[in-house]
């Protein structure tokens, strides 16, 4: 159960951290910015 | 009462806090701008992560998420998620753009793009806000102490709010940030114990039976971290929107952005906070779903039921980290909703109105009185317990409007007019919708504040700033321009 409610979270938590890092890095490459 | 974790812990708190309180304080420059309240611009990175994770790991992780896991299961995690995308949001923008401006409030952020009317609105209603946090911080540090030793909530109020003082006022954020760093190392040691001790004390040595209870019973979603849609939509998504909008634009988030080394010290710091943070959020989970299948434990309400459990169960020393670990998350709190409103208080308040030529010293002077003033009034009120928590979701829908006016002036449109209108209506509406019956006049009365704050800011500063003047975006701007080049 530990190790579940473990990995699971882990993963949404990493996967939001990469989504807001690509967003950052696209809307950084923007000629407006 | 159990004397000897109590004394053990405070010995650990007292060394560690005037160790190193001593050790910054020996080489703090005091004259150089900045070194009291943000440790002269230079803070590495693992001390910005850890400082990030634990300005916004406090009592409602601990106490808050053993009570919501009894009545939701492991979808409670979600409060901890909601976290994660407030350090996203902080770490990847707002935190750039305070610490790339070189501000030392978000007060003077919006005096720059607003105007001075904006900047005293904010910067009062910003400091009560975060005060209002510390009181609740204070509160808790009394009742973690209490459940775990036996002590009176009124004595831990006061012991804890004293080793809180100390945490900040001996160096300023320095002292904080590394202090941070020590205490999320004990913070994880402790959880990892604990958590591995409980499972020993559990049949098989494991958490299966409390995975067990709960299937049998039928109750197989309280093992779910995903939970329902409507728990997606009514907890995990208010909690999203209410935390990154009010603590997005914080100063009790943003002055680590600020003392950070560069902008790329903030962005790296995301990787290491965001985990540290959120994960805390795993182990309180799981300490609150196997409270709940024990029945002596169970038996005690959702309330003291995980808290009790553990001084049970766990051998005293392994009980001593535990506390330690959990005091590490509530001071580290307590520490910035305290030092962050003085910060105001002496730059936007004492310096901006009272005294423009202030001298260093003289703010940081005025910065510890105020750190100590407001400290005492919290651990005052703390201690006569009212129900702080209740007012969480109101005092948070304050800050929406800044975080949106923020954004909106620094890549859309200024214009003072604008910001004070948005301000004042979304203030207004969200004290109509928490003393009230209008809410459920309308029958809108499981709308938490931070929606209705977010819809009122949208709709009248996004008619305002279509329909009348403004100055362009303070990014592409004369002066933000000139500012860069002379840089």
């Amino acid at each position: 159960m530990f190790w579940s409610i473990f990995i699971k979270s882990f993963i949404i938590m990493m996967a939001i951290v990469a989504i807001g890092q690509v967003i950052a890095t696209i809307s950084a490459k923007k000629p407006s910015q | 009462m159990r004397y000897g974790i109590l004394a053990a812990v405070i010995i650990y708190e007292i060394v560690v806090i005037f160790g190193i309180g001593w050790w910054v304080s020996r080489n703090h420059k005091k004259d150089e701008a900045g070194a009291f309240a943000l440790a002269g611009r230079d803070l590495p990175l693992g001390v910005v992560a850890a400082t990030m994770a634990l300005t916004v790991l406090g009592t409602a992780h601990i106490l808050g998420v053993f009570e919501m896991t009894w009545f939701m299961g492991a979808s409670a995690i979600w409060f901890s998620i909601a976290h994660v995308v407030l350090l996203v949001v902080v770490c990847l923008s707002t935190g750039l753009w305070v610490r790339r401006l070189e501000v030392t409030t978000v007060p003077e952020l919006l005096e720059r793009m607003y105007g001075k009317g904006t900047r005293l609105l904010v910067s009062c209603v910003m400091a009560a806000v975060i005060w209002g946090i510390l009181t609740l911080e204070t509160q808790g540090i009394g009742i973690v102490l209490s459940s775990m030793t036996g002590w009176s909530i009124k004595n831990g109020a006061i012991v804890g709010g004293i080793l809180g003082i100390f945490y900040v006022v001996l160096a300023g954020m320095k002292e904080v940030g590394w202090i941070n760093l020590v205490n999320a190392v004990i913070m994880y040691i402790g959880l990892v114990l604990a958590t591995v001790f409980l499972a020993f004390k559990l049949p098989g040595g494991n958490f299966d039976t409390v995975a067990n209870f709960y299937t049998d019973a039928g109750e197989g979603f309280m093992l779910n971290i995903v939970g329902s849609t409507e728990i997606l939509i009514t907890f995990a998504l208010a909690n999203i929107v209410s935390v990154t909008f009010c603590q997005g634009i914080s100063q009790m988030l943003l002055q680590t952005c600020m003392s950070a080394k560069s902008e790329q010290t903030i962005k790296k710091a995301l990787w290491i906070a965001a985990p540290v943070n959120g994960l805390f959020g795993v182990f309180a989970v799981v300490i609150g779903l196997t409270a709940k299948t024990l029945p002596e434990f169970s038996a005690l309400g959702p309330k003291v039921a995980a808290t009790t459990m553990m001084v049970e169960l766990l051998p005293g020393w392994v009980c001593v980290v535990l506390l330690a670990s959990f005091l590490a998350a509530i001071l580290s709190t307590f520490a910035m909703t305290s030092l962050t409103p003085a910060t105001i208080f002496a730059v936007d308040i004492y310096k901006n109105l009272f005294n423009p030529n202030a001298t260093e010293q003289q703010v940081t002077t005025v910065t510890r009185i105020a750190i100590i003033i407001l400290s005492v009034i919290a651990m005052a009120i703390a201690a006569f317990l009212p129900p702080i928590l209740s007012a969480i979701n109101w005092l948070f829908a304050w800050l929406v409007p800044v975080f949106w006016l923020v954004v909106f002036g620094l890549f859309w449109k200024r214009s003072a007019k604008t910001a004070i209108a948005t301000l004042l209506a979304s203030w207004i509406i969200n004290s109509i919708w928490s003393f009230t019956s209008l809410p459920a006049a309308i029958n809108m009365a499981d709308i938490p504040n931070g929606y209705v704050t977010l819809v009122v800011t949208f709709v009248v500063a996004v008619i305002m700033n279509l329909g009348g003047g403004g100055k362009p975006a303070y990014f592409k701007s004369e002066e933000y321009l000139l500012t860069k080049k002379v840089g």
